[in-house]
């Protein structure tokens, strides 16, 4: 075996990783709070959760949505805190994008050297001696390292464990909680049990990560907090004071580094929103925009009561029409297009195409349901209205007015929501009047409203009363692609 | 199709309404015709933040046959119209 030391790569990438990974687990939390449940099951329940973060009780009574669920964490342990999932959503996908890359470059490195020695076990001896090692530690004295390599057997296999399993494993139970890659390999979910498993998964490697951290730490004072940082900061045993000194610094670093991060988020949120979303949209266009739904779920999959997010438009006049059986409704398509067209329902409901789905709702929370959908397709609506040429996007227009029906918003005005017109050919998109088996309900978006599939659900808007044909979105709000992109700086390509 | 949401009421509950409908004068804000047909209720109170418990829409539709906008609503209490004899 040839010798195993500390090269200026491994210094380097160990540092990069302890900045990303600090990023990923408190944006992380951000997540987590906005939905603070977790589930083994893909319909989310209420009342079925295994884990939960949260004290609120929901009313019985009256209709919640699940932002009335959401948690407001503090910025110590959640990035950037204070209910901000859409800023924690960049801040996750950009930190993960880093943390690939780095634990690329490190593996890539690890097997072009002779590096990847360290974590190879060349006998089953090295498993009966990691227990020994353990146990050496639980007596409160260290265990050796193995022959000519830098690593006891305990270290050896724990840290082999974390680089080839622990962080793919996430890498992969992050993936699978992707709209976009479930729609499109329905399986690949399937294949952690479902998506709640994937997301309960995630959690649970990311405890795996925290154990792993606190125990690493500990060990390198119990070695020798000067001796063990040394290795990292000069490669060897060497000046144990200056690396102690430059390690304490480092970390106060990091936390400055996280302060500064979080407040210029909190203070600044378009900034943060248009900067960090250039890495993640560019990235999550090429990955997941062409990617298609083809989930067909049976019917026995359904969920029995469909989670619901958002809530119905408080207008006298939607409740009238409502009352009436939305005789009134009409559904008007414009904008730039050859053919402008008005719907009634009954227009809609008798279209010559009708089109069922049983698909997998993601909410950009983390909850999810599945239900099946009846409709028309969308893309038959844009054959009939023959958008001109120059035309990019749709804007779907609801009867919502967020100030006034979702008072716990920030932010007034209808709701809207943008998306790129070669989404509405794909098969599954559909504008739904149905919902299993029955007419769509009004908690749902009745009368009608969007199925995207391959995007998390804010996307689909609900209540539409009108559907725009535009060149550009950005005259839109505050021009940045919908409602909830505009108040609360969600991403407009929701593919993850 | 009948939405959800929506009951449909007896003869006796329709008769109900339209006696709530004359003791408030309700009219159509289009014709101002007082003459109207009852269809379904749509109960209110768990579905919209702003309704009080046992709150429905009940719709109505003004019989002048002459008016541009005959689909109207009277808001009602469960207690004011929703029993049998």
């Amino acid at each position: 075996m040839p010798e195993l030391d500390f090269p200026a790569w491994i210094r380097i990438t160990h540092f990069i990783n302890i900045i990303f990974i600090s990023f990923l687990i408190r944006s992380g939390i951000e997540i987590l709070g906005t939905h603070p449940k977790l589930y083994w099951n893909d319909d989310s329940k209420p009342g079925s959760e295994w884990a939960r973060f949260t004290r609120k009780v929901m009313p019985r009574d009256k209709l919640y949505d699940t932002l009335d669920e959401e948690e407001d964490y503090s910025s110590v342990v959640s990035m950037p805190g204070h209910k901000q999932l859409g800023l924690g959503r960049h801040w996750h996908f950009v930190s993960v994008l880093g943390w690939i890359l780095c634990g690329l470059t490190y593996v890539i490195l690890l097997f072009a050297t002779a590096e990847w020695h360290r974590f190879w076990p060349y006998s089953w001896a090295v498993f009966p001696q990691a227990f020994k090692d353990m146990v050496t530690y639980l007596n409160f004295d260290l265990p050796p390292t193995l022959p000519g390599e830098p690593y006891n057997a305990l270290q050896k296999l724990t840290y082999g464990a974390v680089v080839f399993i622990l962080a793919p494993f996430q890498i992969l139970t992050g993936a699978a909680q992707s709209p976009a890659l479930e729609a499109r390999f329905p399986w690949y979910v399937r294949m952690f049990g479902g998506r709640q498993w994937a997301r309960s998964l995630h959690f649970v490697a990311l405890l795996a990560f925290l154990v792993f951290i606190v125990i690493h730490v500990f060990m390198v004072l119990v070695h020798g907090f000067g001796k063990e940082t040394a290795k990292m900061i000069f490669g060897d045993e060497v000046y144990p004071a200056a690396a102690a000194i430059i390690t304490i610094a480092a970390l106060l670093g990091l936390v400055v580094l996280h302060w500064a991060a979080t407040k210029y988020t909190l203070t600044r949120p378009r900034s943060t929103q248009r900067i960090l979303g250039k890495v993640t949209n560019n990235t999550r266009r090429v990955l997941l925009h062409r990617l298609k739904s083809r989930q067909d779920y049976s019917r026995a999959d359904l969920t029995p009561e469909h989670r619901v997010n958002g809530k119905p438009p408080t207008s006298n006049e939607y409740k009238i029409m409502a009352a009436h059986n939305f005789a009134d409704y009409r559904l008007e398509v414009a904008g730039l297009v050859e053919r402008p067209m008005t719907f009634t329902l009954e227009e809609l409901r008798t279209f010559p195409t009708k089109q069922t789905q049983r698909v997998l709702h993601n909410c950009v929370q983390g909850w999810t349901s599945i239900g099946e959908w009846t409709g028309v397709p969308l893309r038959q609506i844009v054959e009939l209205i023959r958008p001109r040429p120059e035309v990019r996007y749709i804007c779907f227009w609801t009867m919502q007015d967020s100030g006034r029906d979702e008072p716990s918003a920030p932010g007034g005005g209808q709701f809207y929501e943008v998306i790129d017109l070669h989404l509405a050919y794909q098969a599954q998109t559909l504008l739904a009047y149905d919902m299993n088996g029955g007419p769509l309900p009004i908690k749902h978006g009745a009368p009608l409203r969007l199925r995207l599939e391959t995007q998390v659900g804010f996307k689909m808007a609900k209540w539409i009363e009108r559907i725009e044909f535009l060149d550009d979105y950005s005259p839109i709000g505050e021009g940045m692609g919908g409602w909830r992109e505009d108040h609360v700086y969600y991403d407009k390509d929701v593919g993850i | 199709m009948i939405i959800r949401e929506n009951t449909e009421l007896t003869e006796y509950q329709r008769r109900r309404v339209l006696e709530r409908v004359e003791e408030r004068n309700f009219t159509c804000a289009r014709c101002g015709s007082g003459d109207f047909e009852v269809g379904e209720a749509l109960g209110m109170g768990f579905l919209f933040l702003d309704e009080e418990h046992g709150t429905y829409m009940v719709a109505l539709t003004c019989e002048n046959p002459g008016c541009g906008s005959p689909r109207t609503g009277i808001r009602l209490h469960r207690s004011e119209f929703l029993w049998d004899e």
